[in-house]
């Protein structure tokens, strides 16, 4: 009978065998983290979703660096976004920190992009890298400040479909008095003024490499002042190309700015339906503050007038890809501007 | 050659995740008990118990004392291609298109995975009802995508821009088991347990990240990390009863792991490769590993990248040993046959057991002059199974395995097991 009382323990101790819970992994639980970073430079991250990596040479001195979780706030995007405070807020970088972000639940998650609310004016970051597989953002930013990643709203996304279609807007209307001391000023972009009008469109061999493709954030602003037959000033055009790969799992960016300006040869031309900036140059390079001067041509401005139709510039930037082939092509991006004097 | 530059770089990838320090093993199956294809439980006698069951330490037919050293059982199987694949894989270059074309075919859309397990004994000693063991185990998976696997047979595409890295990804576990074992009788019944000691090698999950593919530039940069955790220590316990209704017939069953720990050390190591174009157009294999073990830093709980944070994610995942139950029976009708039976069930959770969560087992042996001859087949009950031969000659024993583990996204798991041990035992039987 003992035995039996034996064999009954060993089916007892059967039933009662368990594992182990799973060992929790030691990242910190807490939804903010502080950290004195030196020059060597170093790493924040919390659970919530964000990390800041800060690389050496960024900072001189040693800083008290904080990332922390906001509540959800609204936003001017799209849905309410998570918000994390790099601070102290305003801090400039001597290198650019990448932030990496996870990124939400959304169709249109290779258009998420990183925005920083700084000090000197929010920065919406359209060369952010998308990994939807890892479902991880990365940016770079070079001031602490309130970061968020947030899919654009409609108003900043101009999507290309095919290299001949491309989505426009209402036109937005240029003022210009001729005659004097006159000026022409354009100044699109920026949160709650968005550019209306614009065009994207690529080349159809970079589009047969993509999944899909869109400009983000484009900003324009400037400035032309007529005096007679000379004309000062300069205008600027910035954008972001995001493409979304064939694999369908990544999204890259190719982005670029453009800077127009007179030169010293430059004439003001008119005829009844257009007015002719002749030798302005283009000097066309990569987007931020040290982008990498790409191109430099001199070509006539072209600015219709109130009656004339289709008005517009067109700014390209242009590179070569691998084509079926294996030879390398031209492929290019551009952004084109309505453009109209009243 | 960039053909060639994306092979090495896909093998060196492998190599990194499957190898790079020595693999240490814990056994779970001695080549005699594989031979009879795990029906092992009531037949196991001397040091072959301490894994096994404790309990048979004090059955008739155990002997005095006995010492295996070494042995060793390693496990590897494939999804898609067989291992007779692997020459032709391992010299892809040499293989003719069609060739590699025919192995890919194997492939699914999903990718391949490899797995391995290894045990290694180093010592297993019994003298009467008192048992030691010190062993060492190894266990590794790594899947790869299937456009992985085109980069490394037929190399890149200049104007392919669809690669996908899926779920390439790998994980591993080392570590050691030393085990102390006891038997009693009690009454007709032998009872007995096993404390295990288990020191944690190295803990691995390892993933590669989809790639950044630069139009302009024509440039691609692959991020491959691995997040480590070294060391750590657990402990476990395993209870056993054994009963002999009749001389010649057995029944054997034990719990292994009835109670159990397993902490993992929190001192987490982080390995970083960036493959550039540079790397795929002058392949240096042996230097792209140098670079991913001189890449090693430590991480601290709140500086770890989002991307480290995501690839570390599943490290402790059931990184455990599970309670397992078994009960076997053996059944001697000659002096020189044995037959064995057993049943093998997973009563928890736990990835550092073998990958069946139940099994069951027929077996027999047989002496003949100078040798003794084994086989046996197995199956999960579901849809893997296996089938096992072996020898024992004088002190060495050998047994060997196919094994067929299902099929998965239309093409199968296969592999094989092997296994070797020097087994010395006194003729002189305990009573």
């Amino acid at each position: 009978m003992k035995y039996d009382f034996l064999l009954a323990g060993m089916a007892a101790l059967a039933l009662g065998a368990c594992s182990p819970d799973d060992q929790p992994l030691p990242f910190g639980t807490d939804d903010e983290v502080t950290k004195v970073i030196g020059s060597e430079g170093g790493t924040l991250s919390i659970p919530a979703g964000a990390s800041v990596m800060i690389p050496a040479g960024a900072l001189d001195v040693a800083v008290t660096v904080e990332l922390a979780v906001r509540d959800l706030l609204p936003t001017i995007y799209t849905a309410d976004a998570l918000f994390f405070d790099v601070s102290p807020v305003g801090t400039q970088l001597n290198v650019p920190a990448e932030v990496q972000i996870r990124i939400p639940d959304s169709d249109d998650a290779w258009l998420a992009s990183v925005v920083n609310h700084t000090p000197s004016g929010v920065e919406e970051i359209g060369n952010t890298r998308v990994d939807l597989a890892a479902g991880i953002a990365a940016a770079d930013i070079r001031e602490f400040g309130m970061l968020a990643l947030v899919v654009p709203g409609a108003d900043a996304v101009f999507q290309v479909s095919t290299a001949t279609a491309s989505q426009t807007l209402a036109p937005e209307a240029i003022e210009v008095v001729i005659g004097g001391t006159d000026s022409m000023t354009v100044g699109c972009g920026t949160p709650g003024d968005r550019c209306d009008g614009l065009t994207a469109s690529a080349s159809a061999n970079l589009l047969a490499r993509v999944e899909d493709a869109a400009a983000i954030f484009p900003v324009v602003n400037g400035i032309l002042r007529f005096d007679g037959n000379t004309v000062t000033g300069e205008i600027d055009l910035s954008t972001s190309f995001r493409l979304k790969m064939e694999s369908g799992q990544i999204a890259e960016n190719v982005t670029f700015s453009a800077h127009v300006e007179p030169t010293a040869a430059t004439v003001v031309t008119e005829t009844s339906t257009e007015i002719h900036l002749t030798n302005m140059v283009y000097r066309i390079s990569e987007a931020g503050e040290s982008g990498e001067e790409i191109n430099q041509f001199v070509d006539t401005l072209v600015i219709p007038k109130a009656d004339a139709a289709d008005g517009s510039v067109t700014v390209s930037r242009d590179f070569q890809i691998q084509g079926e082939e294996g030879q390398l092509e031209n492929a290019s991006v551009s952004i084109t501007v309505p453009v109209q004097l009243f | 050659m960039k053909t060639m530059s994306f092979r090495g770089i896909g093998f060196a990838l492998l190599l990194a995740a499957i190898t790079a320090v020595p693999s240490l093993a814990q056994v779970s199956l001695t080549p005699r008990g594989m031979g009879m294809g795990g029906a092992f439980v009531a037949v196991a006698r001397g040091q072959e118990v301490i894994f096994l069951n404790p309990a048979n330490l004090t059955l008739p037919g155990t002997p005095q004392w006995s010492l295996a050293f070494p042995q060793l059982v390693v496990t590897g199987t494939m999804l898609g291609p067989s291992f007779g694949d692997l020459p032709d894989i391992q010299n892809f270059d040499e293989a003719s298109d069609a060739r590699r074309q025919e192995i890919l075919a194997t492939i699914p859309e999903s990718g391949t995975e490899l797995n391995y397990d290894l045990r290694f004994p180093a010592v297993a000693w019994q003298v009467g009802h008192l048992a030691l063991g010190v062993s060492y185990g190894s266990i590794g998976q790594h899947t790869v995508s299937r456009d992985i696997v085109e980069l490394i047979f037929e190399g890149y595409e200049d104007n392919r821009t669809d690669y996908s890295v899926g779920n390439t990804a790998g994980s591993r576990a080392t570590f050691w088991d030393i085990a102390l074992a006891y038997g009693r009788k009690v009454g007709p019944v032998s009872v007995g347990a096993t404390g295990h000691y288990i020191h944690g090698g190295t803990l691995l999950r390892s993933r590669l990240f989809e790639p950044r593919i630069d139009l302009e530039a024509q440039d691609i940069e692959v991020d491959y990390l691995s997040v480590l955790a070294r060391g750590g220590q657990g402990f476990g316990l395993d209870l056993g009863a054994a009963y002999q209704p009749m001389p010649n017939v057995t029944v054997s069953g034990a719990i292994s792991n009835i109670v159990s720990t397993m902490d993992w050390s929190e001192d987490l190591v982080v390995r970083d490769l960036t493959l550039t174009r540079a790397d795929f157009d002058n392949p240096e294999p042996l230097d792209i590993l140098d670079r991913y073990e001189e890449s090693e830093r430590e991480v601290d709980s709140d500086g770890a990248t989002l991307r480290e944070m995501e690839t570390a994610e599943l490290l402790y995942s059931e990184a455990y040993f599970p309670p397992i139950a078994r009960l076997g029976a053996a059944w001697q009708p000659r002096g020189g046959t044995q037959l064995g039976v057993s049943v093998e069930k997973h009563l928890g959770d736990g990835r550092l057991a073998g990958p069946w969560d139940q099994k069951f087992a027929l077996g027999v042996q047989q002496k003949i002059p100078l040798v003794t001859l084994r086989a046996g087949v197995a199956t999960d009950l579901d849809s893997s199974s296996l089938i096992s031969g072996g020898i024992t000659i004088g002190v060495l024993e050998v047994g060997v395995a196919k094994l067929n583990a299902g099929e998965f996204d239309g093409a199968s798991r296969s592999g094989w097991i092997g296994s070797f041990g020097v087994n010395v035992e006194t003729p002189q039987l305990i009573h």
